[in-house]
């Protein structure tokens, strides 16, 4: 997220976030991308950024991509075009969307080598109405929901500071087995309990949002697993929650070895590895209702929230089946459980 | 007179059984957690597969083919709604339940989590004393003096509990003809006279054997060559204990199981070819020259969720008795080596599963037939296996034929094959 700068490129953003919402994509603005540099001294960079990124699962969880990039300006197309291609390369995304006021001939030519999807803000609106939209409008509410959770994140940042800055730049560029851990881990031990502890609204969509981000971790995970052997799925659900079966054993050996040292017989499975292996392993059981559970909170956090209250519209839940909605249940519960959150802030989802 | 959680939870699943049948006012007081968490084992056990039930007529029907009242059923989904087990959704009133959202774990954490309540939530000492019981005689049958003796209670009450055993076909005695001592017995695992064991019982005193018999419960198919205990060499040499042979590449292995044959003829085959089953397993661990198994419950779960072990020059020999019993087929693969594939049928799925409980827990649950009756009720329309819904979702992605396949698939049609 961009945090308090003039962001020009917005009305581009929110305007292929809709093309990526109707698309049946799960989606995120703005997503940094890092790398730590070891010249002189340790360092992280930013390399650059996906404006509007989708995500999405199939019916059999396989998982899928889209990134774009979205520039305001009416020149160097070809030169932004040349970068886009090398951040869709290095974020491994499988389709690009380069979205420019204007698009030079010689920039789609070069796009359309690389099966990149090139549109001018004109061409985005037209393909918008067809679909239905009333662009205008739908910008608006777009806008709306955008710095609603940018508000959120923001409010949260001095009371969960490693959670924020983990949710905004770390979760999109660790491997992805490490976000489940690190996420468990960070609402286990950086969440300050209060006596008279406040639910406001913004912590709520904060927490909706960190719960659409560990959905998306775990289907990850289990897309890993189903690929490596579905028949024993949760011997492999547990291999992809350390990298791999090579990674796992590696790591228990260490770990055997540290205990020796040590003189201790501590278990090398956190306590939650079991339950989190049972829920995954349901999951691959229906994945077709387990691959919309992202869409699900995300449709939540954006449709739910007004100025002062929270109302589940029967309109959103419609658009799921019940055990989607069963499912994401058995991850809020999952996480309750395991972490410092307190189950009142998942109330209005838990109580469906 | 410490027990395993888990042994606590598969007797309370067994007794329950018996105590369905029978109501009173013992039976709806001191007994009432024992009937409650019974019934919700088997419930669980029946629902653990589902996600979600939204409508509760087929379930009650269920809980009915398993002589589960309506209102008994409601308190035993409170007991796991308590363990965390499903999640009820009431209506406005709290009256009825509408919906029951099931997250039910694997077997050994049901068996243990339920003997953990039990033994943090039972009050009656009658009750602890009956669970105590059936575990003695789920090893084999006891001289009643030295059951009373064990049991540490005042004889009016262990009377109670014979009578309430007995009335719930859990319990029963008979004279010996040899000695005219009353001998207690569970109608739950036993139908047969055990003579073999009584004359091992001149030998030896009954907690040795009891200790044994634990020995085995914790490696069920224990190879007979491996057994130094005295009092299982001279079991083993009355043909006390059930002892299954397989000859392969190391020649002729025995292995050791614990004493009980089960009830009724469908129950004893069963358990007879778990054991079967699970020899074969025994030898490939033991005694394998080449590639030996190190995991006998994942290489079974394997052999019946993907449906084949891969080919092993070992195979033929050594899968002999469960290709005899109807388990296996033995399928060739090159010169000498064999592919072992399960049939699978409804008798060997369960056979599958005695024999992991077996390895689990040393022992097996009741084999219950209304259970299988109850989960059919319960089938819902979009359930499905994995696999089938994986298949399912790649048979919907359309694939666009190309002229030349069409018409390729037209001359194979018409016969043309140049």
């Amino acid at each position: 997220m961009r945090k308090g700068q003039n962001n020009k490129d917005l009305e581009l953003k929110l305007m292929c976030k809709i093309l990526f919402r109707e698309m049946g994509y799960n989606t995120h603005y703005e997503i940094k991308l890092r790398t730590k540099s070891y010249i002189d001294q340790i360092k992280t960079h930013d390399i650059s950024d996906i404006d509007v990124f989708g995500c999405t699962f199939f019916q059999d969880l396989t998982y899928h991509c889209l990134g774009s990039e979205c520039k305001s300006g009416e020149s160097n197309a070809l030169d932004e075009l040349y970068k886009f291609i090398g951040v869709v390369d290095y974020f491994g995304i499988d389709k690009g969307y380069f979205i420019k006021s204007k698009i030079h001939q010689n920039a789609r030519q070069v796009s359309s080598k690389r099966k990149l999807s090139c549109y001018t803000e004109a061409e985005l609106r037209k393909l918008l109405i067809g679909f239905g939209y009333d662009v205008d409008k739908q910008v608006k509410i777009e806008n709306a929901i955008y710095h609603r959770l940018n508000q959120a994140i923001k409010s949260q940042e001095t009371i969960y500071e490693r959670l924020v800055n983990y949710v905004c730049y770390d979760f999109w560029n660790k491997e992805n087995w490490r976000n489940v851990h690190n996420i468990i881990h960070l609402l286990s031990k950086n969440i300050q309990q209060k006596l008279f502890p406040e639910n406001d609204l913004n912590k709520k969509i904060f927490f909706f949002y960190i719960s659409e981000l560990f959905s998306i971790a775990t289907l990850k995970n289990l897309y890993m697993s189903t690929f490596e052997s579905f028949s024993d799925i949760e011997r492999s659900i547990k291999n992809q929650l350390y990298g791999g079966g090579e990674s796992l054993s590696e790591k228990q050996k260490i770990y055997d070895i540290v205990n020796q040292a040590t003189n201790q017989d501590l278990s090398f499975s956190p306590p939650w590895e079991l339950d989190y292996i049972d829920m995954s392993s349901r999951f691959s059981n229906n994945t077709s209702s387990s691959s919309r559970i992202p869409h699900f909170f995300q449709e939540l956090r954006e449709e739910s929230f007004y100025a002062n209250k929270v109302q589940i519209k029967q309109k959103s839940l419609k658009k799921f089946d019940d055990v989607t909605r069963k499912f994401a249940q058995d991850m809020l519960h999952f996480l309750t459980k395991y972490t410092t959150i307190g189950k009142e802030i998942f109330q209005d989802i838990i109580d469906l | 007179m410490k027990q395993e959680k888990e042994s606590i939870g598969i007797k309370i699943h067994d007794m329950h059984h018996g105590l369905i049948q029978r109501t009173g006012a013992i039976i709806e007081t001191e007994f009432s957690l024992l009937k409650e968490l019974g019934a919700a084992i088997q419930i669980a056990t029946t629902i653990k597969d589902h996600e979600i039930i939204s409508d509760l007529n087929p379930f009650y029907a269920a809980a009915g083919e398993l002589k589960i009242q309506k209102n008994l059923a409601k308190e035993a989904l409170q007991h796991l709604e308590a363990l965390g087990f499903v999640r009820l959704r009431w209506n406005t009133g709290h009256r009825e339940i509408i919906r029951i959202d099931i997250t039910v774990p694997g077997l050994p954490k049901i068996y243990k989590d339920f003997g953990d309540f039990f033994v943090s939530e039972n009050k009656s000492k009658m009750a602890s004393k009956l669970v105590y019981l059936m575990e003695k005689l789920s090893l084999f049958p006891h001289k009643e003096r030295d059951i009373r003796s064990q049991l540490h209670v005042p004889s009016q009450i262990y009377d109670c509990i014979f009578d309430i055993g007995k009335s719930a076909s859990l319990l029963d005695s008979y004279t010996s003809p040899i000695d005219s001592e009353s001998i207690l017995y569970s109608p739950l695992y036993w139908d047969d006279n055990p003579a073999a064991i009584f004359d091992l019982l001149k030998k030896h005193k009954s907690i040795d054997l009891a200790n044994a018999l634990n020995e085995i419960k914790q490696y069920q198919g224990i190879p007979g060559d491996k057994v130094e205990n005295n009092v299982l060499l001279d079991a083993i040499a009355l043909n006390c204990f059930p002892t299954l042979s397989i000859s392969s590449t190391t020649g002729l292995k025995k292995f050791v199981f614990t004493p009980r044959l089960g009830v009724g003829r469908v129950e004893k085959a069963l358990l007879h070819k778990a054991r079967v089953l699970l020899s074969c397993v025994r030898y490939g661990e033991n005694f394998a020259r080449i590639s030996k198994i190190f995991s006998p419950e994942k290489l079974i779960n394997a052999l019946s969720g993907r449906g084949f072990l891969k080919a092993h020059s070992e195979s033929l020999k050594q899968y002999e008795s469960a290709r005899n019993h109807g388990l296996v087929k033995l399928i060739p693969i090159g010169i000498d080596r064999y592919e072992v594939h399960f049939i699978d049928n409804d008798e060997n799925k369960r056979v599958v599963s005695m024999a992991l409980e077996m390895i689990a827990f040393g022992e097996t649950s009741k084999y219950d037939n209304s259970h299988e009756v109850a989960k059919k009720i319960l089938l819902p329309d979009n359930l499905k296996h994995p696999i089938q819904t994986r298949t399912l979702v790649l048979e919907n992605e359309k694939v666009v034929r190309s002229t030349s396949t069409i018409k390729k698939v037209n001359d194979i049609l018409r016969g043309i094959d140049a």
